[in-house]
């Protein structure tokens, strides 16, 4: 027999600390925007915001659809509740619970990292919530893990739940896969993850799991069918997703290869707020943005959630990988240990690089991007890096308003490709704001 | 037991992929191709651990870029991310990755160098990856002062085989 108490013991403390985060800070919904009327800048983003989400102007032949936009209204501001409410997730556990836990009790004083280097199987429980702290840890564990010929066994688990944010492939065009006036404006994190794929969302109603191996046993079905054997009714396609018997992806996987191991992650959808959360990736306004490049494209599916609780999945999952691996050593990442294991530069450098402009940006393959405000003026930017390395104008009547953008790139400076850095340099306001909202909306 | 549990559980159809991958692979750098013709040789050729090679010709210049058994493994590349000419680099960093179906696979320098061009043909057609990566799917092209067959860890041809059935094994 298997005892997983201590599994269900932290995941009941993932449950508690979800709920708890509710009432705090009402008053940064993101709907609340009072402060920004009279300012004509916002205009355009507050209209996207109407169209969105708002019961529609009567010229708008909406009506049929207010209702669900009204509901997405709520049901988005309580995910951004949920969202900001995120710091105060990572409680330290009390000591009671401490104190339940005395079996497991020897291993707590060791770190993080001389767990993670002990030979044995693990299975890893994140408490935190912060998509960066996950994805920085699910990295650092990755990367510390040794498997040697005489301690091949190794194998770990990570589970892992994150406020609303989503997470682009390493070789991914955010321009192109996002939207991202809308997730700048409701300030949803947006990161870059280190391996392949597609964009996914994530919300408190995702499980994301890492099964991490040798790179010789590397093979994409093999976890997969893992949990496949671990549910009832659900079935593995050869991309590795995850589908329903109807054929609905419930979950989506990739992969990274590196020194010798290899990484599966995946995401599972659960009870995720998938109307809502699939506006984020909901680029149908932007038909007059045109993007060529050579940047891995996400493949659109129709998905929907399982319907267990979180913590019955992580549970059954657990269970399977600890029935094959009975001396698991069962690892929990509390706020305290990741305030251990953030004092490591190793670490630090792996979240920083997650939160910089140049990772999440800059690392996007070089691209162009046409841009067509009417049928008088398109605008082509040529981007490297995420820089703005040349643009081109299809009509000589607007090169007055883009003659100082012309002149600073002339000049040799780094310009970002961020709306905020190039409205500046362009002398028509109508133009500027345009290209601004176009680009990314950052205000 | 433990280690049988292991070996019946999750071991036993991986190990056969495996073998049927392998045994279709070459390790030789393909004759008549950019890699053998940038000298009149003898060109020395060398293996990583990770599945890279490094074909160095007399004059130091060294083309590196990844097995037949990686591409094969890792399936159709879909993107190649490359390093930057001028890039100084150390053996054992990241070089650049290969994507392939959902997959990031990170590429080492299997020596210190600077790198003195990169296959830039990869960014449109990343499928000579798959097609041909001992020849036209080369990765980068480093200049090194270090002569690849006093590198203990760098394996001949000969070794590299081994390894490979040693990991079926």
């Amino acid at each position: 027999m298997i005892n997983l108490r201590y599994l269900k013991l932290s995941s009941q403390t993932i449950r508690r600390s979800h709920y708890s985060s509710n009432s705090k800070q009402a008053h940064k919904l993101p709907f609340d925007q009072d402060h920004l009327e009279g300012d004509e800048k916002y205009d355009e983003i507050n209209s996207f915001y109407s169209d969105l989400f708002c019961e529609a102007e009567p010229v708008l032949n909406k009506a049929s659809s207010s209702q669900s936009f009204h509901e997405s209204l709520d049901e988005l501001n309580k995910e951004m509740k949920d969202l900001y409410g995120a710091d105060n997730l990572d409680q330290p556990h009390s000591s009671s619970t401490l104190d339940a836990l005395d079996f497991e009790a020897p291993t707590l004083n060791l770190s993080l990292l001389e767990r993670l280097l002990k030979p044995n199987p693990k299975v890893i429980l994140s408490d935190l919530n912060d998509p960066y702290k996950n994805l920085a840890i699910e990295e650092y564990v990755f990367n510390k893990l040794k498997f040697t010929k005489n301690e091949r066994f190794n194998y770990t688990l990570m589970f892992y739940t994150n406020s609303p944010c989503v997470v682009i492939g390493k070789n991914q065009n955010p321009w192109k896969e996002v939207n991202l006036p809308l997730l700048n404006n409701l300030r949803v994190p947006l990161l870059r993850r280190f391996s392949g794929g597609g964009t996914v969302v994530h919300d408190l109603g995702n499980v994301n799991y890492s099964y991490i191996s040798t790179r010789s046993e590397f093979d994409r079905t093999y976890f997969g069918s893992v949990i496949t054997n671990s549910l009832a009714d659900i079935k593995q396609n050869v991309r590795g997703d995850i589908l329903t018997n109807e054929g609905l992806k419930i979950s989506g996987s990739a992969f990274k290869i590196s020194k010798g191991k290899s990484l599966h992650h995946g995401t599972m959808l659960l009870n995720s707020n998938l109307k809502v959360l699939g506006q984020l990736l909901n680029r149908e306004k932007f038909s007059h943005i045109n993007i060529i490049g050579n940047s891995t494209d996400s493949v659109r599916a129709k998905v929907a959630n399982l319907g267990l609780e979180n913590d019955d999945f992580i549970e059954k999952i657990a269970d399977s990988f600890i029935h094959k691996f009975p001396n698991s050593d069962i690892i929990e990442v509390t706020n305290e240990v990741y305030e251990q294991v953030s004092q490591i530069s190793e670490f630090k450098d792996i979240e920083k690089r997650l939160k910089s402009w140049s990772w999440m940006y800059g690392n996007t393959p070089k691209f162009e991007m046409k841009l067509s405000f009417s049928p008088e003026l398109e605008v082509k930017f040529y981007i490297e890096k995420g820089i703005v390395k040349q643009f081109e104008l299809n009509n000589k009547k607007f090169e007055k308003d883009f003659r100082f953008l012309k002149q600073v790139l002339d000049n040799g400076e780094v310009i970002k490709f961020r709306g905020d850095e190039i409205c500046g340099y362009i002398l028509n306001d109508t133009i500027s704001e345009w290209l601004e909202n176009s680009i990314d909306g950052f205000s | 037991m433990f280690l049988r549990t292991v070996t019946q559980c999750s071991r036993q159809p991986l190990r056969l992929a495996l073998r049927s991958i392998s045994t279709s692979a070459s390790h030789i750098i393909t004759p008549n191709s950019i890699i053998t013709k940038y000298s009149a040789g003898p060109i020395t050729v060398r293996y990583t651990s990770e599945h890279e090679y490094i074909a160095q010709h007399p004059d130091g210049v060294a083309f590196i870029g990844i097995t037949k058994y990686a591409s094969d493994a890792l399936g159709d590349a879909t993107f190649v991310e490359l390093p930057e000419v001028g890039d100084e680099v150390l053996k054992g960093e990241s070089i650049g990755s290969v994507e392939s179906v959902k997959s990031s696979s990170e590429i080492y320098s299997p020596v210190d160098g600077e790198i003195l061009e990169i296959n830039e043909t990869l960014t449109d057609s990343p499928q000579l990856i798959n097609e041909d990566p001992l020849g036209e799917g080369w990765l980068a092209k480093i200049k090194t002062d270090i002569k690849i067959e006093s590198v203990e860890d760098l394996l001949t041809e000969e070794d590299y085989a081994k390894s490979l059935e040693a990991e079926e094994n």
